[in-house]
This record gives C-alpha cells, sequence and structure tokens, in this order.
C-alpha cells in the first residue's frame, strides 16, 4: 500500500516510496516515478534529477526530481514562480541547470535536452507570440520546417491542422487578423503539428474563455490519444482534474507534492468535504483536532471540514454542533483544488499524510 | 534536422518577411514609370528648348562688321520703333530684339530671363574681335601664337595609375551601392530581432533551434534582402539618371557611364558580401541585448556600420597613404574602403588575399561570440543585460 501513495516531499526527502537503483541512469530513483508496477508497463520519456537553477539570488528550482512516463499526461502545478516555467525551459535546452540531470527517452535512445530532440519535442511557451503580419499557413509551415519537416510536409501539415482548429478560410489571413482565442489555437497548432513525441505546454488553458478552455482540453486529450506524452502546466485546476493522469505541485522551487489525482486525494484523507452553514460569529478551528478532519476553512458562513480518508466520522457532527450552530450540512468530493490549496496554503506538517 | 538546414529555413522566412515579390514588382513597376515619365517630360522639354527664338535686331549696320549667325535664334530685320517692339513682345510674337549703339555696345530687350541673350552677347564680341584682328594686320597664324599657353610636361617618380572622374564616380557609385546594403539589411536585422523580442516568439523558436542557428539564418536572410537592396538601388539611380540624362543632355553632352573591369566586379562582390556578413553578425548579437528599441540608447549601434563608409570617402582622394592600406585590410572597414581602392588605385597584389582572409577570420569569431550574446540577449525580456553580463555572457557561452 506504501508505494501507492503519493510522494508528499519535505526538502528534497522523499517519503512513503520505494527507491530502486536502476543501471542506465546511474543515481536516478525510479521510486520518485511512482508506483512499481506501473514502472515495469511504461518507459520513461523525461527523468529530472535533483536539479537546481538559480537566477543571481533566487533559486528557481531547487533540487527537483520527476519522472514523465510514455503516453501520460503530467500536470505541473504550482503558484507563479513556483519554478514550474524554469524547469520547463531546462528541460528543453533552453536553459542548462546549476546542478542535477535532465534525460530525454525517445526510441530507446536517452539524451540530454537540445535541439537534437526538436522533432520530437512541442513547445507551447507561457510567453506566447506569432509573428502578427505573416499569413496562417506560412506561419504554421515555418515552425513546421524548424521541427525537421519539409516545407511541403509542413504546409500539408499545417494545412490539416488550420482544418481541425476551423481556420482553414483564413490560412492566408495574417495572425493579427485572428481574436486572441483563434491566436491562441494556432501557437498550440504550432507546437504540435509536427506530431512531437513529448508535447509541453507551459499554461495552455490561460487567457481563454470557458468555451476555448473546453476546446483545448479536447485538442489535448485527442493527442494523448494520438500516443503524444504531455508535460503541462496550469492553474485551472477544475481541467487539471479532468485532463491529468499524474500531477506535481511545486512551491518554492520544490515539488511537494506528486502522484494521481486519486493518490493526491488519499495523500490528504480527503475523499470528502463536509461543508457546513454556520453562524457568522462560531469559531470552528477547534474542530481540526478531530481525528477524522485534515483540514478546516472557513469562507463566510460555510465551513469546509476535509475529511480523512477510512477515519471514521463518528461523533464529529456531534462535535460540530458543539461548537457551532450549523444551518445547514452538506458533503462534497475534495477536489483538486481543495488538495492544492492545502497543500500550499495549509501546514504540510500538520494536515498532511502521516511521514513515513 | 542538420544545422545549415535550420539556418536555410530560417533564411528564406528572414528573406521573404522583408522582400515580398508582389511589392518588388510593383517598385519596378513605378520605377520604370517614373523613367518613362521623366523621359517622356524630357524629350518635349528638349523639343521646345531647340525651337528658335525670334530676336529683332535694330540698327545692325552700327555693328562694325558682318551680323553673326547665333545658335538657336532667328534674326529678324527691325525699324527703330520700340514701342511697336514691345508690343510684338508682349503679344508674343517676338521673343527679344537688339538694338546695336556702336560698334562696342548694344542693349537687349526680352520678356523674362533666357539663355539666347549669352549666346548673342559671345557671337558679337567674337565677330569683333575677329574683325579688330584684320584691321591690324595680324595674321590668323600670329593671333593663335599670342593665344598659346607654354607646354610643359609633368612625370612622377611615384607609380600611381591616373585617377580621373570616371574612377571617383565608380568609387563613390560603390560607397552608395555598399550603403544600400548595409542599412537595408541592418535594419530589418534590427527591426526583426527587436520586434521578435517584444512578440515573445523567442521561446518558440529557441526550443526548437539553436541561437547559432537562428543567427546564422538571419544573417543569410538579411544579405539577400541587401542584394535586393542594392538591385533597387542600381535600378533608381539609373532609373534617375537616364531621366536626368534625357532632361539635360543638351547641357552636359553626351555621358559616358564608367565601369569598372569584372576582376574588381568580383573583388568588390566578394569584399562586400564578407563584410554585410561580418557586421550582420555583430549587429545581430548586440541588437538582441536591447529590450525596447523605442527608449533604448544601445539603439544608435546601428550608425556604427557607416563609420567605415566614411572613411573609405575620406581616402578616396589619398587612396595610397598607409592609413587607406590600413583601413582596406582592417576587417571592419576594408569591405568599403578597399572597393573604394580598388576603383581610384592599383592596390598591391596581398591586399585582396589579406583583406579577405581576415575578414573571414573575423566572421568566425564574430559568429563563434556573437552567437553567444545572442543566445543570452534573444532570451532576455523585460530589462537589457549590463555589459558586465554581456561579458560573461561572451567569456561562458
Amino acid at each position: 500500500m506504501r508505494a501507492e501513495e503519493p510522494r508528499q516531499r519535505t526538502g528534497s526527502s522523499v517519503a512513503g516510496t520505494v527507491s530502486i537503483e536502476v543501471g542506465f541512469l546511474p543515481g536516478c530513483h525510479l521510486s520518485r516515478i511512482g508506483p512499481l508496477e506501473t514502472q515495469t508497463l511504461s518507459v520513461p520519456i523525461l527523468q529530472v534529477r535533483d536539479v537546481v537553477k538559480r537566477y543571481a539570488t533566487v533559486t528557481a528550482v531547487n533540487g527537483v526530481s520527476l519522472t514523465v512516463r510514455a503516453g501520460e499526461r503530467f500536470a505541473l502545478l504550482g503558484p507563479n514562480g513556483a519554478g514550474k516555467s524554469s524547469l520547463i525551459r531546462m528541460v528543453l535546452g533552453l536553459t542548462r541547470p546549476d546542478a542535477g540531470g535532465i534525460s530525454l527517452h525517445f526510441d530507446g535512445a536517452i539524451t540530454p535536452p537540445g535541439h537534437a530532440n526538436a522533432a520530437r519535442i512541442g513547445y507551447l511557451p507561457e510567453e506566447r507570440g506569432l509573428y502578427q503580419d505573416v499569413p496562417l499557413l506560412r506561419t504554421l509551415t515555418y515552425f513546421a520546417t524548424l521541427r525537421g519537416m519539409t516545407s511541403r510536409a509542413g504546409e500539408a501539415a499545417a494545412r490539416e491542422w488550420l482544418e481541425r482548429l476551423h481556420l482553414a478560410d483564413r490560412a492566408r489571413e495574417p495572425v493579427k487578423a485572428l481574436s486572441k482565442g483563434n491566436q491562441q489555437k494556432v501557437q498550440l497548432a504550432s507546437a504540435l503539428l509536427h506530431r512531437p513525441a513529448l508535447a509541453i505546454l507551459d499554461e495552455p488553458f490561460s487567457g481563454l474563455d470557458p468555451l476555448n478552455q473546453e476546446y483545448f482540453l479536447g485538442l489535448i486529450r485527442d493527442l494523448a490519444a494520438e500516443g503524444t506524452t504531455v508535460l503541462f502546466s496550469a492553474h485551472q485546476m477544475q481541467l487539471v482534474e479532468r485532463l491529468a493522469d499524474r500531477i506535481a505541485i511545486m512551491q518554492a522551487g520544490r515539488i511537494v507534492l506528486e502522484g494521481t489525482p486519486a493518490q493526491l486525494a488519499a495523500a490528504w484523507h480527503a475523499g470528502d468535504v463536509l461543508v457546513m452553514q454556520v453562524a457568522p460569529g462560531d469559531d470552528p478551528a477547534p474542530l481540526a483536532r478531530h481525528a477524522a478532519v485534515a483540514a478546516v476553512h472557513r469562507e463566510g458562513e460555510e465551513v469546509r471540514l476535509t475529511l480523512r480518508r477510512g477515519v471514521p466520522v463518528g461523533d464529529l457532527l456531534a462535535d460540530a454542533a458543539r461548537t457551532c450552530t450549523i444551518r445547514a450540512v452538506r458533503t462534497e468530493r475534495a477536489s483538486l483544488h481543495d488538495i492544492y490549496v492545502q497543500t500550499l496554503g495549509g501546514n504540510p506538517a500538520a494536515a498532511g499524510p502521516e511521514a513515513a | 534536422m542538420t544545422h545549415w538546414q535550420q539556418v536555410f529555413s530560417v533564411a528564406r522566412w528572414e528573406f521573404l518577411r522583408f522582400v515580398k515579390l508582389r511589392q518588388q514588382l510593383i517598385s519596378l513597376a513605378v520605377m520604370l514609370g517614373a523613367g518613362l515619365v521623366l523621359g517622356v517630360a524630357g524629350y518635349f522639354i528638349a523639343k521646345a528648348r531647340a525651337k528658335p527664338v525670334k530676336v529683332a535686331l535694330v540698327a545692325p549696320e552700327r555693328f562694325d562688321g558682318a551680323v553673326p549667325a547665333v545658335e538657336g535664334v532667328t534674326w529678324q530685320p527691325a525699324a527703330p520703333d520700340e514701342d511697336a517692339l514691345k508690343r510684338q513682345l508682349a503679344a508674343k510674337t517676338l521673343d527679344g530684339y537688339v538694338v546695336v549703339a556702336s560698334p562696342d555696345s548694344a542693349r537687349i530687350v526680352l520678356r523674362e530671363k533666357a539663355k539666347w541673350p549669352t549666346r548673342v552677347r559671345d557671337a558679337f564680341t567674337a565677330a569683333r574681335r575677329e574683325a579688330a584682328i584684320r584691321q591690324s594686320g595680324i595674321t590668323a597664324g600670329q593671333f593663335a601664337a599670342l593665344q598659346a599657353t607654354m607646354a610643359f610636361e609633368t612625370t612622377y617618380t611615384k607609380q600611381k595609375r591616373d585617377t580621373d572622374g570616371a574612377d571617383e564616380a565608380v568609387a563613390i557609385g560603390i560607397l552608395v551601392l555598399v550603403f544600400a546594403g548595409v542599412m537595408g539589411g541592418a535594419g530589418y536585422l534590427f527591426t526583426g530581432i527587436t520586434g521578435e523580442k517584444q512578440l515573445r516568439v523567442t521561446d518558440a523558436i529557441l526550443s526548437a533551434i539553436s541561437p547559432m542557428a537562428w543567427l546564422d539564418g538571419k544573417i543569410l536572410g538579411q544579405l539577400g534582402v541587401a542584394i535586393v537592396g542594392i538591385f533597387n538601388t542600381v535600378m533608381s539611380l539609373g532609373v534617375l539618371a537616364a531621366g536626368a540624362y534625357v532632361l539635360f543632355r543638351d547641357k552636359f553632352g553626351p555621358i559616358s557611364i564608367p565601369m569598372p573591369g569584372p576582376a574588381v566586379v568580383v573583388q568588390v562582390l566578394v569584399l562586400v558580401l564578407l563584410g554585410l556578413v561580418l557586421w550582420y553578425a555583430l549587429l545581430g548579437a548586440f541588437t538582441s541585448t536591447i529590450d525596447d528599441p523605442n527608449d533604448s540608447m544601445r539603439s544608435t549601434v546601428l550608425l556604427l556600420p557607416m563609420l567605415p563608409m566614411y572613411l573609405a570617402y575620406l581616402i578616396k582622394a589619398k587612396s595610397d597613404t598607409p592609413l587607406a592600406v590600413g583601413l582596406s585590410t582592417f576587417p571592419l572597414t576594408s569591405y568599403a574602403a578597399l572597393p573604394v581602392r580598388l576603383a581610384t588605385t592599383t592596390p598591391a597584389w596581398w591586399e585582396f588575399p589579406v583583406a579577405v582572409a581576415l575578414l573571414l577570420g573575423a566572421i568566425w569569431l564574430a559568429r563563434l561570440l556573437g552567437g553567444r550574446l545572442f543566445a543570452a540577449g534573444v532570451q532576455m525580456y523585460g530589462k537589457e543585460p549590463s555589459f558586465r553580463e554581456m561579458l560573461a555572457a561572451l567569456r561562458t557561452g
């Protein structure tokens, strides 16, 4: 059971996991990439080992290790400045780590980050930008040729993507003639039209309206269904919850929680949330001491008690009734949003899983 | 995909971003149209100028000799009634009249300033001089001897090719074309790189290709843009010169266009193209450190390539001095200085190969260091790297 739990990390230590040395990458702990059972079934496509990146006086990435397996949809979460983009830029070879190592695995060959992988990787940068005066078709064809396609193949792929994005009739129009949402679609296409093995999408949903967010979600799912591994960062927890196979949450340059959505929920023993409407003057804080409660959050007259999975609720409601004036009660499944907020905003030592 | 395949992809993109075939064809058509208009206008102006003027001659008997024939002037006998002549002037049936007052003086009256009075004055003066010679008994041969200057032969001990106006014209022409190439390509390079930084396309591109491949592609693409710029300049100047010739050929007479030999043309092309590559590598790398071209003092770097052209212009008249030879071999200036000297003098045989070798070495170094600076600068948003950071990038890559 322990091996199936996510890794709640404090500092660079890994808790509750099995550690196995593997031959092809000395020093690499496969324990950090997930349960032992699944490792035998899937091949890693990206391995990051104890990577550190410093900028002047800031340590942007501080001893991060993770593995992304082929075919996975891996979400990298964390607040702004947590080090997600810095980590992604190192994976792409745009910057070099000050310590640690990164390796990419394509067709059985292990390569370091760099432009040799251009044809295998697609990248949607956080800092979006396209040549505004250039027609869509030419823009996409250019990006395809930079990723190793011939002009003819690139143009064919560009036309296919414009068709897919319902922009085929605007192929000759300059990028600046499109709405922001459509420009983002073109940008996404520019990152994917060469059919990469690994798509790295830095905040693909940012700046999109809900409809376009849904559209992008569908596109990324299709991409993964076609066999592309997706590593993405995002702040939209509802979308991440629906998309990610595995999630790593970063804070201050470190990964503080990693696992499947179910594992993350289990990490907080947070299968359910008890939501109570209470009187304005009530103080629900003492409920945090109850054995069944992982965390307590209050928003106005609403108190959310995140429950520990597997721990009997027992007399919780009776305790709550003694502490507060309960006007209404309902239960919810703990969302990724709850887990994210509790992980980064709560006290992991108190509310997190038991340390191994 | 190899480095050079990526370079050619970028070069093609850069070239087509700034050189649009349709616009080029329109520009060419406009230039040819302008040339045609100039030519037609010149034809009609020349035809109008060729029409002789009608000038009345009053009291020609007062002139001591035969009335001279004047080019473009038709003499009309007239009575000495100036009021009547002025009425004819007002009615434009007459272009002017000449009243001979004595053998030594005359008066010309015309509506407005024109060129024919000068010709009339010169013709009458010559006729009067001839008459005076005849009266004095001096023969034409004696008169010519009196006018002749003493013959001197000058010999220079230092070997130097004779320079004339044609050589200077070729030198200036080369400088104009180099200017067109440098400023056209450098300008686009500057706006291209700073624009890409502001559009935030750099991350997407650098995730696919190396900074060096990107810079190389830009240099190659802008070289193509510069060649088109030079071609356009040649066409524009050609059309302008042809139009001007049609307009003013009666003033200048026949014009021969000086053309350097094929060997000089090849050498000039090699030097100019290598020089452009060197300057583009330096400018591209430095431009990458500029965050916002509108408020960066570093934008003035764009003017630097003009300095070699200014120096080359200065040595045009003293093209065999040690300074001129030095500028002709120094990589940053040789692309402008040596072509000028090839037009105005005969440089030593070793100067061209040395200049080319030094240029190639400088290009290699500029690409190496420029690539490092470009890699650091082009990824820096929001602030410009300090000179210390730039030096660190140059050192470590």
